[in-house]
């Protein structure tokens, strides 16, 4: 059964969006934060690296440890708050995060959804951070 | 192919029978009800944090022809995830592999 909860936003922007997303989730865990494509496994040392152009599937992992958990572990609860999945699709962003998200998770989910409401890169919504939360 | 992962009581359950019945239910997270599959084989990148299906239903699996009455499930994840929304039924000549997902690999 899978598991998980989607928030599925609407948007136009393409792989723009999936940049914004990207962009959100390195300042929401720092330079910890883990990035790969989820299709190819091609991982991404900084957001800079990446080239959104053509991709569909970006995981993002709290850190390096949470990365490997995932696949030792599998959904466990105790993993609960350490990955972020963006999943890009015609005319739309999906968001996937836990079944039960954090504060500071959810947080961050309605500032990507306010911010990609508004004009992309000129938007001052504030995104969540570590620090933070 | 279509696949479809479970635990050990889901595998006696439903490979017990000639016609495999995939029983609708409800997931967490606000999920549609349903049976879900997915076209991602055990081997692929990153399978758990894809799918978030927990290990121990990870443990075992069948594998079947066609799509016939599924679904993509809304958003990206209907790249690799299907549903039905009532019980969904594998005829035998459909049915390619049930075991232990090991032996898939």
């Amino acid at each position: 059964m899978i598991g998980g909860r989607d928030i599925i936003i609407p948007t136009a922007r393409g792989a723009e969006a999936l940049d914004l997303a990207v962009r959100a989730v390195t300042r929401l865990w720092g330079p910890n934060v883990v990035l790969e494509d989820g299709v190819s496994g091609e991982g991404f040392r900084r957001y800079g690296d990446i080239d959104f152009a053509g991709r569909r599937e970006i995981l993002a992992f709290r850190d390096a440890e949470s990365a490997r958990l995932w696949d030792e572990l599998g959904a466990d609860p105790s993993l609960d708050g350490t990955l972020i999945h963006f999943l890009l699709s015609k005319g739309e962003l999906t968001v996937a995060v836990d079944a039960e998200p954090s504060t500071q998770i959810a947080s961050f989910v309605e500032s990507l959804q306010r911010s990609l409401a508004q004009d992309l890169f000129a938007s001052r919504v504030e995104f969540p951070t570590t620090e933070a939360a | 192919m279509m696949l479809h992962y479970t635990d050990v009581a889901g595998f006696k359950a439903i490979g017990s029978q000639m016609n495999w019945m995939f029983k609708a239910g409800r997931p967490p997270g606000g999920r549609p009800f349903g049976a879900y599959f997915t076209t991602l084989r055990p081997d692929a990148h990153r399978f758990s944090a894809r799918t978030r299906i927990p290990k121990a239903k990870q443990d075992f699996v069948f594998s079947f022809n066609g799509q016939d009455g599924l679904e993509p499930m809304d958003g990206g994840k209907g790249e690799f995830i299907f549903l039905s929304q009532i019980d969904y039924t594998v005829v035998l000549d459909r049915q390619v592999f049930h075991g232990p997902t090991k032996e898939l690999l």
